[in-house]
């Protein structure tokens, strides 16, 4: 970890916390209607959907605007919604539908396994190698500080593969973790609940999912029910490409720093700040574009702050730039098209032997 | 019904059909809520002692009515947050049967975090969410002579009851007595004039002056307390007050009704640990959230208030154990209930936060 020095990151993250406290006094009445709204639209988007998709055997292209607006409806109830309500933006709220406890996704993953290791192992240990799973994923090398495997050299293959199955990522994640199915189980687990528990909630939550768009809408709908499998099909695989793009813009960019446990001990609140600005990237566009990235377009700010509504991000951003600015932090931002670019070459240049591994290998 | 809320959450992951389509029907009809009953504010008029009444009438036929003497849970967005707080109905049962209409009166407390905040913004045309009636505090049917005693904005439950009894037999033989600080901050004068006017003996305590109720006040109205029914309604000290002086004063424990205005108070934790011998700290693990807090006996508080001041945001309601908005998972460990005064079993249950406190180590599902 590139050292600051203390102190100078201590006044740094006191200005941080004031923009938080300053954005949080504002929260209110706006960000309520804000997200019954876009939730009465993506909810919209999702029944029109579903409707229209079944008009396909009129025109095809009707089928191809079903499945947009399903697409739609997915990528909104995924992005904007669910990550952020289940973050727990919205439940100063205090609605029983609108919280952190009570929402569940569109979306093969059980919420609540999501909540339990992305909220507080991703978002506490960011790119913490060994701590934070979520850097690769266990499936891809994307830094030194894993040593190559012959397996890396066909990692951009599993990386389309794990794309395209992005949601069942996110789903099996715990459980891999846990070595529910393979394995031996994990020595030091603070799983919350038995393992039996997260095996049900695993198969549960998938088997629900899988029954709404692959049994029940499709024979709903009979004599078009291939029509209407397949429609649910692409509208999800859509959703995936479109979610891991996102993610993988946000921590996995040129650029982008990694940590070892040693750098996380006795952290200041500064350090934790710095280090997440260093672990997370923006990606710059408008504002619907931020929309349908759920805001995760503004990963810096939303690693700075998990718990803001984040529409305030858009106006957090240019206060957080500037700060950086200052205190001559780097802040990672850049188009989508380029940023998106620098993942993949990421991808590429790890799955070849590095410098390091030319060295015998510092790191296990 | 059973097979709509089981297939809900299966094909729309919403705890309810109304939960799902909610947010669609409020992009047209914003106040629109599924499962709640709203109600139009029609009138508001203001009192004595920041006192404010409001008249409300449910815009649904779901609204079934009450019987004077009940309370109603009444649901407000401040900005963008919604807050229960619960008032008892301050209108007669006739006039909802007449207009379909019902009143609640409240007391706008400076340092209130909604009161002042109804006062300021519940103009007529606005739009609150009502709970079904709820509370036993009733007349009963019995036809003795009843001695109400009331302290301040506990006087509310009163006016409901008396205005449609003005033409019985025990009114005329019945007692108000109520305690407010000074003669400036009597409201609802006019009620009070026609409840004399009609028989009632109203006798008026200036706590500023006088002080609480004590016995020269109950031996200065030199009833027959022994044939007398009490009604009690006020905050919590002064109800457990009174209750001791009328018991001494000779009427039975079972002729004594009150209803508590706020939250009843939290008993002597060191009788509730009383079966955990040791002094030492309670543990409570909120195990969804990786923490661990200690409880002390010496600083009684609700879980609700634990898990608060440790930084976590339970959705919480009227904290007064009525809502059950804060019902938690409890997997393991025993609680009180400070309303109920029940211990619960030592196993997985589903425990009110702002009603419980930890008799043993406990682990919750938060």
């Amino acid at each position: 970890m590139n050292k600051a020095s203390k102190t100078t990151l201590e006044q740094f993250g006191k200005e941080l916390d004031a923009l938080r406290a300053e954005t949080i006094s504002r929260v209110g009445e706006t960000d309520a209607r804000y997200i019954r709204r876009l939730i009465g639209i993506q909810r919209s988007s999702e029944i029109a959907g579903r409707i229209v998709m079944v008009l396909g055997f009129i025109n095809p292209a009707l089928w191809i605007l079903g499945v947009l607006l399903l697409a739609l409806a997915k990528i909104l109830d995924n992005m904007e919604i669910g990550h952020n309500v289940m973050h727990g933006q919205y439940d100063w709220m205090n609605d029983p539908n609108i919280n952190s406890r009570n929402f569940e996704w569109d979306i093969v993953g059980d919420g609540n396994s999501w909540k339990r290791y992305h909220n507080h192992e991703h978002h506490t240990y960011t790119n913490v190698i060994g701590k934070d799973r979520d850097f690769g994923y266990g499936l891809l090398r994307l830094s030194d500080d894993y040593k190559w495997r012959p397996r890396n050299r066909w990692q951009f293959i599993t990386y389309v593969y794990l794309s395209v199955l992005f949601e069942w990522g996110v789903a099996y994640h715990e459980l891999a973790a846990e070595r529910i199915f393979m394995g031996k189980p994990r020595k030091h687990s603070s799983l919350p609940i038995s393992r039996k528990e997260l095996r049900n909630a695993f198969f549960s939550k998938a088997g629900r999912q899988l029954f709404k768009d692959y049994v029940f809408f499709p024979l709903l709908c009979w004599p078009v029910a291939l029509q209407v499998l397949l429609g649910n099909l692409a509208a999800n695989v859509i959703r995936n490409l479109w979610t891991s793009s996102i993610i993988f813009c946000g921590h996995f960019t040129d650029g982008i720093h990694t940590f070892k446990e040693e750098d996380i001990k006795d952290e200041t609140r500064g350090q934790w700040y710095y280090r997440q600005i260093l672990g997370s990237s923006n990606i710059k566009g408008g504002k619907l574009f931020h929309i349908l990235s759920g805001h995760l377009s503004c990963q810096i700010e939303h690693h700075l702050f998990p718990d803001v509504p984040a529409p305030r991000y858009r106006e957090m951003m240019p206060k957080v730039q500037e700060i950086c600015r200052k205190y001559d932090i780097p802040y990672n931002t850049g188009k989508f098209g380029s940023q998106f670019f620098s993942v993949w070459k990421r991808i590429f240049k790890y799955s070849f032997p590095t410098e390091n591994d030319k060295l015998q290998g510092v790191n296990a | 019904m059973q097979l709509l809320s089981k297939t809900a959450p299966l094909l729309t992951n919403s705890l309810s059909f109304g939960a799902y389509f909610e947010p669609i029907v409020q992009l047209v009809l914003p106040r629109y809520r599924a499962n709640k009953i709203s109600a139009t504010v029609t009138h508001v008029s203001s009192d004595a002692n920041n006192i404010y009444t409001l008249t409300l009438q449910p815009n649904s036929r779901k609204w079934k009515g009450f019987t004077a003497g009940q309370f109603v849970q009444v649901e407000v967005c401040k900005n963008g947050t919604f807050y229960n707080r619960s008032f008892s109905i301050s209108s007669a049962p006739s006039l909802f049967k007449a207009e379909g209409k019902i009143q609640i009166s409240f007391k706008a407390h400076a340092k209130g975090m909604i009161t002042p905040w109804m006062a300021e913004h519940l103009h007529v045309g606005a739009t609150i969410y009502l709970s079904p009636a709820m509370g036993d505090f009733c007349l009963s049917d019995t036809l003795n002579a009843k001695l109400f005693i009331a302290a301040g904005s506990g006087l509310t439950p009163f006016l409901s009851m008396l205005e449609d009894q003005q033409n019985t037999g025990w009114f005329k033989q019945s007692t108000l007595l109520y305690f407010v600080r000074t003669p400036d901050d009597v409201p609802f004068t006019a009620q009070l004039a026609a409840f004399r006017k009609n028989g009632l003996t109203v006798k008026i305590v200036y706590t500023a002056t006088e002080g609480h109720l004590q016995h020269s006040h109950l031996n200065r109205l030199s009833l027959p307390l022994d044939r007398y029914e009490a009604y009690i309604c006020g905050p919590g000290q002064m109800i457990s007050n009174t209750q001791d002086l009328l018991i001494e004063g000779g009427i039975e424990a079972h002729s004594i009704h009150f209803e508590y205005f706020g939250s009843k108070p939290l008993p002597n934790a060191d009788q509730i640990v009383a079966s955990n011998s040791s002094n030492e700290a309670i543990k409570v693990d909120f195990m969804h959230s990786n923490k661990l807090e200690s409880w002390f006996s010496s600083q009684p508080k609700s879980l609700l208030e634990l898990a608060e001041s440790s930084g976590l945001k339970p959705v919480s309601g009227c904290r007064i154990g009525v809502c059950h908005q804060c019902t938690c998972r409890k997997k393991s460990g025993r609680v009180y209930n400070i309303k109920t005064g029940k211990y619960s079993d030592s196993g997985e249950e589903n425990i009110q936060l702002c009603q419980s406190i930890p008799v043993d180590n406990l682990i919750l599902e938060l």
